[in-house]
């Protein structure tokens, strides 16, 4: 069984919602879910939703991971699921969904998920309208997305949204940030061009407590005006995260061009103050998608890693 | 997993089975064909998920099949089907090693594939516990050829992709529509259990494709979500459509105000000439007039040119008429009846005419007509 944490998820359901883990467990999920969160949790998410609605052995901790249905899934070949968007979503897609929605289930049940609902094509998400409007009997759709709001409201409307807890930052590298360090490592890219400099200066001035919460932000917002400010912040955890491993005893592997600073900074903080400073990182990042000004929301992440560096 | 077997019976059996290989799939798997040795035989298997093809080749003289080790592998359908055919026509040697590493040996030529865990191949349907219904394969055949291409290739009504099969205890009726035309034809068949189904129009052709011209008999099984069809040592699976197929038995006209029996041939070739000039633009119209024993088929394009050809009736009753319809769908329809005598029932050019068969009403065709100003 599952259990339910403070936050009110469910360990186990892959930061799922309590309230939509137990309409799922009470046979009563809704017709269509769009889950937003990180891309790969998301996608994490849907996969164990669609699984445990398809699962043949539905027990409380469903799904249970040995029926027919489990080990057809866990080999990519079940017949009632069908998944798509990893590429993205085309309105070709959509036609080869609608197609496959139109023949029956091997089970009582089918299950689709679409990934990235919120890059989808216009066109593409329009076709989708009726789909989701007029759902068959046994049919769920599970849409996942980054941001709720760059999901066509048409869409959203037709789906229950659930935002996914975000996982604990520290635990493991966000896959969405290979492609930054790769910019900021190539000198190709010009809007990343030496502003892994000016990251590992900024970095030094705040960690030797050469300026005030408030000056660390203006500089942040100063230093990351011509790269995307997610991008900026992701790079930003990222370098952070490596400078754990290199004070847990390992090697920098993805800022491997920065060895030599990363060697003269990581003996700075203890490790568990590095991941409270990746965690203060990454909820910057999350904000900036609700309503909060820029340089507010960076002063917020400034005082917490002040906090971090002068409290422990 | 190893057996040795004559190059024949392999390549037969991997043409059967390779028209249900998953053509654009991130699964691997789908992309492969199963092979599972047994000590009696082997069987090969195909499955898209929606289609599923799986053919027996047997221990005997004519295969040349001796097994020495059972076992299943899933091998890339593509690479396979080519080795296997390019292969020198003498004896095939196949065998597994570990890692699914897959050998394939005939004289002096020696492949070896990466194949996939059977494990991971997708279980088929299970038919347990449902009756069958027998037909000869010709009769099936027919049935499919004469009503298949009348089926929507638009998904706007998703139903109308396929075709719609009833069984009655003492009839089977095939029906396809795809709301202009309409193609239906019963049989007389004893013994069958009642059931209505609708399978996509796409896996009947495919079926029909490996249908032996002959009375085969051929066992049908219907489920609430699948059919199978046992045609000898072969097993076609296919899913079928969801939604419940429109009513199409008040569509068909009792009565006619026109009634012409005419030449088969010479009507579809004079319709085939007049579709020549008709462009698709104008939905391939050819116009028909009948006056008295004479039918009159024109069709004309500002661009192109026109055409204008005489035909007399064999009988005619009722009144004269002048009509437009798309060519093209009568030159399916006449085709998928196949007759030296066809009857053609109308009423009026704004409602939709039936072509039959001339004395037999087990087949008909129900096509709109085009709405035109004279």
């Amino acid at each position: 069984m599952g259990v339910t944490t403070a936050n009110g998820r469910f360990e186990g359901a892959m930061g799922l919602p309590e309230a939509l883990v137990r309409r799922l467990r009470a046979g009563e999920l809704w017709h269509a879910v769009l889950l937003v969160g990180e891309p790969s949790q998301a996608e994490r998410a849907a996969r164990w939703l669609a699984q445990a609605l398809l699962c043949e052995a539905p027990r409380s901790d469903a799904p249970c991971g040995s029926c027919r249905s489990c080990a057809q899934f866990s080999a990519g070949s079940h017949p009632d699921f069908w998944a798509s968007g990893e590429e993205g979503l085309k309105a070709g897609d959509v036609e080869a969904l609608q197609a496959w929605l139109a023949t029956k289930g091997h089970g009582p049940r089918k299950v689709y998920a679409l990934h990235g609902a919120d890059e989808m094509t216009p066109v593409a998400a329009n076709r989708l309208l009726k789909t989701l409007e007029e759902p068959a009997p046994g049919t769920y759709a599970i849409l996942t997305a980054k941001s709720r709001q760059s999901v066509l409201s048409t869409l959203r409307s037709r789906s229950f949204t659930c935002l996914l807890s975000a996982s604990p930052p520290f635990l493991s590298t966000d896959p969405s940030s290979i492609s930054v360090v790769a910019r900021a490592a190539s000198a190709e890219d010009p809007s990343f061009a030496g502003f892994m400099e000016r990251v590992i200066e900024w970095t030094e001035t705040w960690l030797r407590g050469g300026a005030t919460p408030w000056e660390m932000a203006a500089s942040w917002q100063s230093i990351a005006k011509d790269v995307p400010a997610e991008g900026g912040l992701l790079l930003l955890a990222e370098w952070l995260r490596e400078l754990m491993r290199v004070r847990a005893g390992g090697q920098a592997e993805r800022f491997a061009n920065w060895q030599e600073a990363a060697r003269r900074i990581a003996p700075i903080l203890e490790v568990e103050q590095y991941a409270a400073c990746v965690q203060a990182v990454m909820e910057a990042r999350l904000r900036l998608q609700s309503h909060v000004a820029l340089l507010l929301n960076l002063e917020q992440m400034c005082v917490r890693l002040r906090e971090v560096t002068t409290s422990w | 997993m190893e057996f040795s077997l004559k190059k024949q019976a392999l390549a037969n059996a991997l043409q059967i089975v390779s028209k249900a290989v998953a053509v654009r799939t991130p699964k691997q798997v789908l992309m492969g064909i199963l092979i599972e040795v047994h000590e009696d035989e082997i069987v090969a298997t195909a499955y898209d998920l929606e289609l599923a093809i799986q053919t027996r080749v047997p221990v005997s003289e004519d295969t040349g099949l001796s097994v020495q080790q059972t076992g299943a592998i899933v091998l890339p359908a593509r690479y396979f089907g080519d080795i296997v055919r390019k292969l020198p026509d003498t004896e095939i040697h196949m065998r597994v090693d570990a890692n699914y590493m897959t050998e394939i040996s005939a004289q002096s030529v020696e492949f070896h594939l990466h194949g996939i865990d059977a494990e991971e191949f997708p279980e088929l349907p299970n038919f347990m516990g449902y009756e069958g219904m027998q037909i000869p394969a010709n009769t099936l055949g027919r049935l499919i050829e004469s009503t298949v291409f009348a089926a929507a290739t638009s998904e706007v009504r998703p139903v109308l992709t396929g075709v719609s099969i009833t069984s009655s205890p003492t009839h089977l009726t095939f029906v396809a529509t795809d709301g202009l035309r309409l193609a239906q034809h019963q049989v007389p068949q004893a013994d069958l259990p009642e059931r209505q189904v609708v399978i996509p129009a796409k896996s009947l052709s495919e079926l029909s494709k490996i249908l032996p011209e002959d009375e085969t008999p051929v066992e049908m099984v219907l489920t609430p979500s699948h059919g199978l069809f046992i045609i000898g040592p072969t097993r076609f699976y296919t899913r079928l459509l969801e939604g419940t197929y429109p009513d199409t038995s008040r569509l068909v006209p009792r009565s006619a105000r026109t009634h012409v029996v005419l030449d088969g041939d010479a009507f579809l070739h004079a319709i085939d000439r007049a579709a020549l000039i008709a462009r698709d633009k104008d939905n391939h119209m050819v116009r028909l007039e009948v006056t008295g024993d004479t039918l009159t088929v024109t069709s004309h394009s500002p661009e192109v040119g026109n055409v204008s050809e005489t035909l007399g009736a064999l009988r005619k009753e009722g009144e004269d008429l002048q009509i437009a319809f798309n060519g093209r769908y009568v030159i399916e329809a006449v085709r998928a009846l196949d007759a030296s005598e066809i009857s053609i029932r109308f009423n009026g050019a704004n409602q939709a005419f039936v072509i039959e068969r001339s004395g037999d009403p087990s087949m008909l065709q129900l096509i709109s007509p085009i709405l035109w100003r004279s």
